[in-house]
């Protein structure tokens, strides 16, 4: 009999985690020491959760490439100031987070001034192009086939239009996977805050969804 | 209805918090007693459900969206942030100390312009400061650096006049905005010093002494606006 126990892949999971997390704080504490190659393993590991929440929460590609590039050279240049050298991935998610904010209120006052100017001018090819990117129409997906890119950019016009806490915690917790605990320290608020979150925000979005899913 | 508080929000204790129970079943985060109850709950109710399964929809959805990765040139993007980081200093993103502590610097800067400002204007718009610069402007010319004391001629005469006349006297003194305030002040004393006083007042005579206002402190003050005084 060689049948293996669920409890024993549990366990195997949580050796390889408890493996992951001593090498990711080994890579860590080499970096506060100014070891540039261990920083650069750890932006490794995180550049696609970087991409990922930074891409639901700007809608598009250029963007977030340009941002999670930002939000790494200010983990390095800031490292110091992390405290729990073992919260480095909250503590850079953070800083993902907070730079998108930013960017999103400084997009949202671009276009406001944007489209005082186009409607106060002639309505030329520029203002339909605004138009386009606010309905969400140039959202790049090259990797998704058509019907679903819509599906996408409808999902991305919903996320846009729920509150900033729901759309957090929705985008890290229900679409990223990141644990509670870190969405709720990166969201300075309790673990339940973060449940109850989620769960408005979902249905919210089916609402915003209706007919679609 | 009953209603709780669930993260600081309330919850109706009914439909809304089995939605919520439901929506943390989908996302497999209830502990081993509550995920029972909520089981036992999809297994007999129809409406708990029919939220199952519109929650799950939603999840769903939004797990086949997590899936699709952002399109990301992700070797150009490696040789970008190496050319980056090689130009960085770790620690460069402290900030001076002059930025860290501007904020305390400014707000004890603020404090210190708003006690200086009060006090100015106390002084120049005559407070407590005023009785003690009117006793100068008895004594001899006031001295202050700004202000000017006129005294009435014809309350130093009286100030100098006859033995225990003088109960009040008033300043007269230009403001910026070119009207004088005066300030009457009245040195009579109180009720219950002038039975003493009097008494005082007729040994002085009986005995020559010329009698002097003890204090201008005694008194109340009043103060009136004499517009268009100053030419």
């Amino acid at each position: 009999m060689n049948q293996r126990l669920p409890s024993d892949d549990a366990q195997q999971a949580e050796v390889k985690q408890a493996m992951a997390a001593a090498q990711e704080l080994t890579l860590v504490l080499a970096a506060k020491a100014g070891d540039r190659g261990a920083f650069g393993q750890l932006a490794q590991l995180y550049k696609r959760q970087c991409a990922a929440v930074a891409l639901r929460l700007l809608g598009n590609t250029h963007d977030t490439a340009e941002l999670v590039q930002e939000a790494l050279i200010k983990a390095y240049r800031c490292l110091h100031q992390l405290q729990q050298s073992e919260r480095f991935g909250p503590w850079l998610m953070r800083i993902v987070t907070n730079l998108a904010l930013n960017f999103r209120r400084g997009r949202a006052r671009r276009q406001a001034i944007s489209l005082e100017q186009s409607s106060a001018g002639a309505d030329g090819e520029g203002g339909e192009d605004l138009r386009s990117t606010i309905a969400g129409r140039d959202l790049d997906r090259p990797e998704v086939p058509m019907a679903s890119a819509d599906l996408g950019s409808s999902i991305q016009r919903a996320l846009d239009a729920l509150p900033e806490k729901q759309r957090l915690a929705l985008v890290m917790f229900a679409i990223e996977k990141m644990p509670q605990k870190d969405v709720a320290d990166i969201l300075n608020c309790s673990v339940e805050a973060v449940k109850w979150h989620v769960f408005t925000a979902r249905k919210k979005l089916r609402e915003l969804l209706d007919g679609q899913i | 209805m009953k209603w709780e508080k669930v993260a600081g929000m309330s919850v109706k204790s009914d439909t809304q918090h089995l939605e919520f129970l439901i929506s943390q079943y989908v996302d497999g985060t209830l502990d081993v007693n509550t995920r029972k109850t909520v089981e036992q709950e999809l297994v007999r109710n129809r409406d708990a459900r029919e939220i199952y399964r519109q929650q799950q929809e939603v999840q769903d959805v939004l797990d086949d969206y997590g899936n699709r990765l952002p399109w990301i040139n992700w070797d150009e993007f490696d040789k970008t942030l190496a050319t980056k980081l090689e130009n960085e200093t770790m620690g460069s993103g402290e900030r001076a100390w002059w930025v860290r502590w501007g904020k305390s610097m400014s707000v004890a800067a603020a404090l210190l312009i708003a006690v200086g400002v009060g006090y100015s204007w106390r002084a120049w718009s005559g407070g407590e400061g005023t009785q003690e610069q009117v006793n100068m402007a008895v004594g001899g010319p006031a001295n202050g650096p700004s202000k000017t004391f006129s005294i009435n001629e014809d309350v130093v005469a009286r100030g100098a006049g006859g033995v225990g006349s003088l109960s009040e006297f008033s300043v007269e003194m230009p403001t910026r905005s070119g009207s004088v305030v005066r300030n009457r002040v009245d040195i009579s004393p109180p009720p219950e010093m002038a039975a003493k006083l009097a008494l005082d007042d007729i040994i002085k005579i009986g005995t020559g002494v010329q009698a002097q206002p003890s204090s201008v402190t005694a008194g109340a003050e009043r103060r009136e606006t004499l517009v268009d005084l100053v030419p």
